[in-house]
C-alpha cells in the first residue's frame, strides 16, 4: 500500500505575517463569525484559546494585535511551500488552506529510509519557519486525521497507524454533523467502533458518503488527488540598496538574479528564449531590455554577457532604483548529442552569434534570406530571420544574375556596350505587379559589369552590379 | 655574439625563419591562373585584402571559394543588396548566408571580429574603406583564432597605406577580364600584374561585345541632361 505524509500547517497566516517586535500578541480572527482562528504564543499566555469570541480575546490582552483571517493569503502561501518542498520530493498534493501531503511511497527509492526522508523534509522545510503538525499514514485521509489530531507520528508500522487512527473520536474525522449524529443515535462514537462494523451493513443503512469514506480511510478505495505542478513562470526583482548611475556596477546584482534563473531553468530543464530586465529608474519611466538567443540558453554567463552587450548601448538618463528580471518564453532543453571522438568545438554556434550581434546591434541590423521561385529580381528573394529554413527550388546555375541588387532601378545614364542578351523576364499579370523588361548585361566604360534592362517604352534602367 | 642571439631569442624578440612552423595552407579559387599565381589558393584564414573598384567582378572570382566553405558566410555592409536569389541558384544554401547592416563603422568592426572569433562562420566580407593598423592587426588575430577568413573590399581611390594582411591584392578592369596584381602575400613574393580571363568561367562576360548601336543611354523621357 501506498504510505502518505500529511503536513499540517495549523497557523499558516500568523506564521506569513511579518511581525516587527518579537513575539507581540497576534490573534487571526475569522471576520464572519469574529471567533479567533489562529492566535501567537503570547496571546496564548494572556489566556487567549481557539474559537474565543473576539470580544472576550480583546478584554483578556490589552495590546492585542488582531488580522482577518484571509485564505487567499493562505492558499499563496500554500504554494510556496509546495514549491519549496517539490525540491526534494516529488509527488506533492494541496489541501487548502493549510495541508500538504507528500507520497511518500515513491521517494524511498531516493532516500532508502522513511526516516531519512523525513529527515531531508523536515531541514528543509525548516528554512521557511513555519509551525506544522505532521502524520503519516496509508491513506490520506488517515494521514490527515492523524496530523490534524496533533499526533506527529512518522512510522510505516501498519498495526500502529490503525491503532491511532481508531482512537480518534467520530466528532474529529470530516464526517458532516448530520451523519455524526445519526451514528451516534446507534451508540457509535469512535472511529474504532464504527471500522469493527462491516462495510456491508454499514451500506443498508447510511448513506453511501459513509461507506465511502470509511473506505478511503482505511485505504481501500483510492482518494482522488491532483498533483501540484510547478508553474513555470520567472519573474525576480532586486531592489538595490543604493542607486546606481554607472551601468558597469549592475554586473553584480545582475549576477545574483542571472543564477537564480540558472538554477531555475536547471531544476526543470528548461532553456529560457527571452529575458526582459526591467531597470526601475529614480523619478522616471522604468526601461525595459530584451534579449533573446535564438536556440535558448540556461547558462547565466551567456545571458550576462549578451546583456551586457545590450546594455553597452544604453544611456541612463536618471538612477537605477531596482532592477527586475523575467522570462518570457521557456523550451525544453533538447541536449544536442555530441560525437565522442570528434574534437570538440571551441568557438560558439550560429544561433549564439546571432543572439549576440542582435543583442548589441539591434534585430533590425542582422537578417537572414528567403529565396522563392519567382522571375521578378524584386521578388525573387527578401531578407527575413537569420538561419530561416532552407528553400527547396530547383537550382538553375546557368542563369546569369548580377551579385549585388541596387534597391531600386535606377535611369541608365551613361554610355554602356552590351555583351550579352536580352532575356526577357514578363511575368506578374495576376499579382499587380506586372513587369515586362528585357535584360541585358552591359560594360561601362570604367569597366564595370552592369545588369540593364529596357521596358516595352524604350527606357533604359541599371538593375544590379556584377561584383 | 651568441649570447645576445640567446639573450634575444630568450626574450622572443628575434625571429628565426628556420622556426616558422605555420604552414601556409591553401585553398583552391577554382581558377586555376589565379591557384598558380597565389601557390595554390587562398589562404585557409587570415585577412584578404581586396582593393578594386565596385561592379567588375570581385566578388564573382571568389564565390568558388566560399561555396566549398560550409558554416555561414557573413556579408557585412554591402554596397547594395545581396542578391540572395543568384548564389542560391549558384549553390549556396539560404541557411548559410547572413548580412549584417550595422549603423556605424565601428559596429562593422565589431560584427566583424565577433563573426570571425566565433568558429560559426567561414567567411566573412566586409565592405570597409578606412581600417586602421590596429583594427586590421586585431581583426587578423581574431580570423586567426576562429579559422575563418576575411575578405575586405575596399575601393583603390584612396591612398592606403599597407595594411598587415595575410593577402593583399589589387583588380582593375580589363577588357579579357580581370587585371590581378598581388601586392602582398604572406609566405610568397608580391607579383607583378597579370590578367585573368573569365571567359572560361563566365563566358558571357567576356565574350566580344554584340552591336551596341541600339543603346540609347539617355532618354530623352528623363529628362536628363548630360
Amino acid at each position: 500500500m501506498t504510505l502518505w505524509l500529511y503536513i499540517h500547517f495549523e497557523h499558516l497566516q500568523l506564521d506569513s505575517l511579518l511581525s516587527e517586535q518579537n513575539n507581540p500578541a497576534i490573534v487571526v480572527v475569522n471576520s464572519h463569525t469574529n471567533q479567533v482562528m489562529q492566535a501567537s504564543h503570547r496571546a496564548f499566555q494572556a489566556g487567549i484559546k481557539l474559537e474565543m469570541g473576539l470580544a472576550s480575546a480583546a478584554s483578556l490582552c490589552e495590546n492585542l494585535q488582531v488580522v482577518a483571517y484571509d485564505a487567499a493569503l493562505e492558499n499563496a502561501k500554500l504554494q510556496e511551500v509546495a514549491s519549496w518542498l517539490y525540491l526534494v520530493t516529488a509527488d506533492i498534493s494541496l489541501f487548502p488552506p493549510n495541508g500538504i501531503v507528500l507520497k511518500v511511497t515513491n521517494m524511498l527509492s531516493l532516500y532508502k529510509s522513511l526516516d531519512n526522508y523525513w529527515h531531508h523534509v523536515q531541514n528543509h522545510l525548516a528554512d521557511l519557519k513555519l509551525s506544522y503538525r505532521f502524520a503519516t499514514g496509508y491513506s490520506v485521509l488517515g494521514a490527515r486525521l492523524l496530523a490534524q489530531g496533533k499526533k506527529n507520528l512518522v512510522t510505516d508500522n501498519m498495526q500502529t497507524l490503525m491503532q491511532e487512527i481508531k482512537s480518534f473520536n467520530l466528532q474529529c474525522t470530516e464526517l458532516s454533523q448530520s451523519t455524526c449524529e445519526k451514528l451516534l443515535r446507534v451508540r457509535i462514537v469512535s472511529v474504532a467502533q464504527l471500522l469493527s462494523i462491516p462495510i456491508a451493513d454499514l451500506a443498508k443503512r447510511f448513506e453511501i458518503e459513509l461507506v465511502q469514506y470509511i473506505g478511503r480511510l482505511k485505504g481501500e478505495l483510492q482518494h482522488p488527488l491532483t498533483y501540484y505542478v510547478p508553474a513555470l513562470v520567472f519573474s525576480r526583482q532586486l531592489i538595490l540598496l543604493y542607486e546606481l548611475e554607472n551601468l558597469q556596477w549592475l554586473t553584480k546584482p545582475l549576477g545574483k538574479l542571472l543564477q537564480q534563473l540558472e538554477l531555475f531553468l536547471r531544476h526543470r530543464n528548461k532553456l529560457a528564449m527571452q529575458i526582459i530586465l526591467e531597470l526601475q529608474l529614480r523619478d522616471e519611466q522604468p526601461l525595459f531590455l530584451q534579449v533573446a538567443a535564438a536556440k535558448g540558453e540556461s547558462s547565466a554567463q551567456t545571458w550576462q554577457s549578451l546583456l551586457e552587450l545590450k546594455l553597452s548601448n544604453i544611456n541612463l538618463s536618471s538612477p537605477v532604483q531596482a532592477i527586475s528580471l523575467s522570462v518570457k518564453d521557456f523550451e525544453d532543453n533538447t541536449y544536442e548529442s555530441q560525437s565522442l571522438f570528434e574534437p570538440e568545438r571551441s568557438g560558439i554556434d550560429g544561433a549564439e552569434l546571432i543572439a549576440r550581434l542582435q543583442a548589441k546591434l539591434g534585430e533590425q541590423a542582422v537578417y537572414g534570406f528567403e529565396v522563392y521561385a519567382d522571375h521578378r529580381p524584386e521578388r525573387s528573394f527578401s531578407s527575413s530571420q537569420p538561419l530561416s529554413d532552407s528553400a527547396r527550388l530547383q537550382r538553375m546555375p546557368k542563369q546569369q544574375r548580377p551579385s549585388m541588387l541596387l534597391p531600386h532601378a535606377v535611369p541608365l545614364q551613361e554610355k554602356v556596350t552590351i555583351y550579352w542578351g536580352p532575356e526577357r523576364v514578363s511575368t506578374g499579370w495576376w499579382d499587380n505587379y506586372a513587369i515586362e523588361r528585357d535584360y541585358y548585361i552591359a560594360r561601362n566604360e570604367q569597366g564595370q559589369w552592369l545588369w540593364v534592362f529596357k521596358e516595352s517604352s524604350q527606357r533604359w534602367f541599371v538593375h544590379g552590379l556584377f561584383c | 655574439m651568441n649570447e645576445i642571439i640567446d639573450l634575444l631569442q630568450h626574450r622572443q624578440w628575434l625571429w628565426q625563419g628556420c622556426e616558422q612552423t605555420q604552414s601556409f595552407e591553401r585553398v583552391s579559387t577554382g581558377i586555376s591562373l589565379l591557384d598558380e599565381q597565389l601557390h595554390g589558393g587562398l589562404p585557409q584564414q587570415g585577412v584578404v585584402e581586396v582593393q578594386s573598384p565596385s561592379g567588375i567582378g570581385e566578388l564573382q572570382i571568389w564565390l568558388p571559394y566560399l561555396q566549398t566553405k560550409k558554416d555561414l558566410t557573413v556579408f557585412i555592409n554591402p554596397p547594395a543588396h545581396v542578391n540572395a536569389h543568384q548564389l542560391y541558384h549558384l549553390g549556396f544554401d539560404n541557411k548559410q548566408l547572413l548580412l549584417i547592416q550595422p549603423t556605424s563603422a565601428k559596429e562593422a568592426l565589431w560584427a566583424s571580429e565577433q563573426c570571425l572569433k566565433s568558429h560559426a562562420c567561414s567567411s566573412v566580407l566586409l565592405w570597409h574603406n578606412t581600417l586602421a593598423i590596429s583594427q586590421s592587426k586585431r581583426l587578423q588575430l581574431a580570423s586567426e583564432h576562429g579559422k575563418a577568413s576575411l575578405f575586405l573590399f575596399r575601393s583603390p581611390k584612396e591612398q592606403h597605406f599597407s595594411l598587415p594582411v595575410t593577402l593583399c591584392l589589387e583588380l582593375s578592369a580589363h577588357k579579357q577580364g580581370i587585371a590581378v596584381k598581388i601586392k602582398k602575400q604572406k609566405g610568397g613574393r608580391p607579383k607583378s600584374t597579370f590578367v585573368l580571363n573569365l571567359e572560361d568561367y563566365w563566358p558571357q562576360l567576356a565574350s566580344a561585345p554584340l552591336e551596341s548601336s541600339n543603346v540609347m543611354p539617355f532618354p530623352s523621357a528623363f529628362g536628363i541632361a548630360k
